[in-house]
């Protein structure tokens, strides 16, 4: 397994390139999903709210 | 057909079916692209192992001029029919395009050290590439800046439609002017470049573009239920002060 992740001396920018991809795709997707969550809860809540 | 689903509820009733399928198709797609690229597809006979950088690069580059087009067309749509939900379908591409350009840079840079000895190059296609996320940056400064929604959404596109001049820019750049960049390797006549290379970047450039899709969905049905909520309690306020005056005419202790 090591060898297999092992690129040699350009492993640093390639172990790089895909490690900041997975963290900002990751943080894009958390966000997009927290978001939509919490639009969701506080819609709900205003509409509990407004409820005759 | 775009004015039919430019209503909020349509949309929202077509985005439950579109989403899933989007979101599935982007995981099934950028996962087993990414293990291809790193673990099966054979090393560049010139290039070595540096060219697997090239399955996070060129899809995201191709994701940020996707997802400028769509802000500028988007952007078209808001100005000229006024359309609320093109307004916000380009509000919610433009952080999205933002971060992909930035990625393309990124792993630009990255892939371009070992290959060319320098992070950066004031060459063409980096230079417009680097001038598409100040287009993203300078749309969403302008958004935030704006207080008033109607201006707001005027001069944004104004700006991303004008800036969508840089889309052939970036594009054509490596033909245009003498560059260090290397020109298309994958263009719609085919591809230079061998085919389990070539299939594995197509399937990487697709679920990228699966991906935008989702987060600009996802992000435009955060925004309506955003303003629905926003409406409702202005609404609610509006109401009460007159609700007020009503019940204290009624009192006459009051």
């Amino acid at each position: 397994m090591p060898e297999l992740l092992d690129f040699g001396k350009n492993s640093i920018f390639i172990w790089t390139c895909y490690g900041v991809t997975i963290v900002v795709l990751g943080a894009m997707i958390i966000t997009s999903l927290r978001k939509k969550k919490l639009a969701k809860k506080a819609l709900a809540i205003v509409l509990e709210e407004q409820k005759p | 057909m775009l004015s039919y689903f430019a209503n909020p509820v349509r949309f929202k009733t077509l985005s439950k079916w579109v989403a899933p399928i989007l979101g599935i198709g982007a995981a099934v797609l950028i996962i087993p692209s990414w293990i291809m690229a790193l673990f099966i597809v054979p090393a560049d006979y010139q290039q070595g192992d540096t060219f697997r950088i090239m399955y996070v690069h060129v899809p995201a580059v191709f994701a940020a001029s996707g997802a400028y087009a769509f802000l500028a067309i988007a952007s078209f749509f808001s100005f000229v029919w006024r359309h609320p939900l093109a307004d916000t379908a380009a509000r919610v591409a433009a952080p999205i395009g933002a971060a992909f350009t930035f990625l393309g840079l990124f792993t630009g840079a990255l892939w371009g050290k070992p290959m060319w000895g320098a992070y950066w190059v004031w060459d063409a296609r980096l230079t417009s590439t680097l001038v598409m996320l100040f287009l993203f940056l300078g749309y969403m400064a302008i958004r935030a800046a704006i207080r008033d929604e109607n201006i707001s959404a005027r001069i944004g596109a104004i700006a991303a439609m004008a800036g969508a001049i840089n889309l052939p820019i970036v594009k054509y750049s490596v033909e245009w002017w003498s560059s260090l960049h290397q020109s298309a390797s994958i263009n719609l006549s085919g591809s230079e470049i061998d085919n389990s290379m070539s299939t594995t970047l197509f399937v990487g450039i697709i679920g990228y573009f699966c991906l935008f899709g989702w987060l600009v969905i996802n992000n435009m049905l955060s925004e309506l239920d955003t303003r629905r909520t926003r409406a409702l309690v202005i609404r609610s306020s509006d109401q009460r002060p007159s609700t007020a005056s009503k019940q204290s005419t009624g009192n006459p202790d009051a």
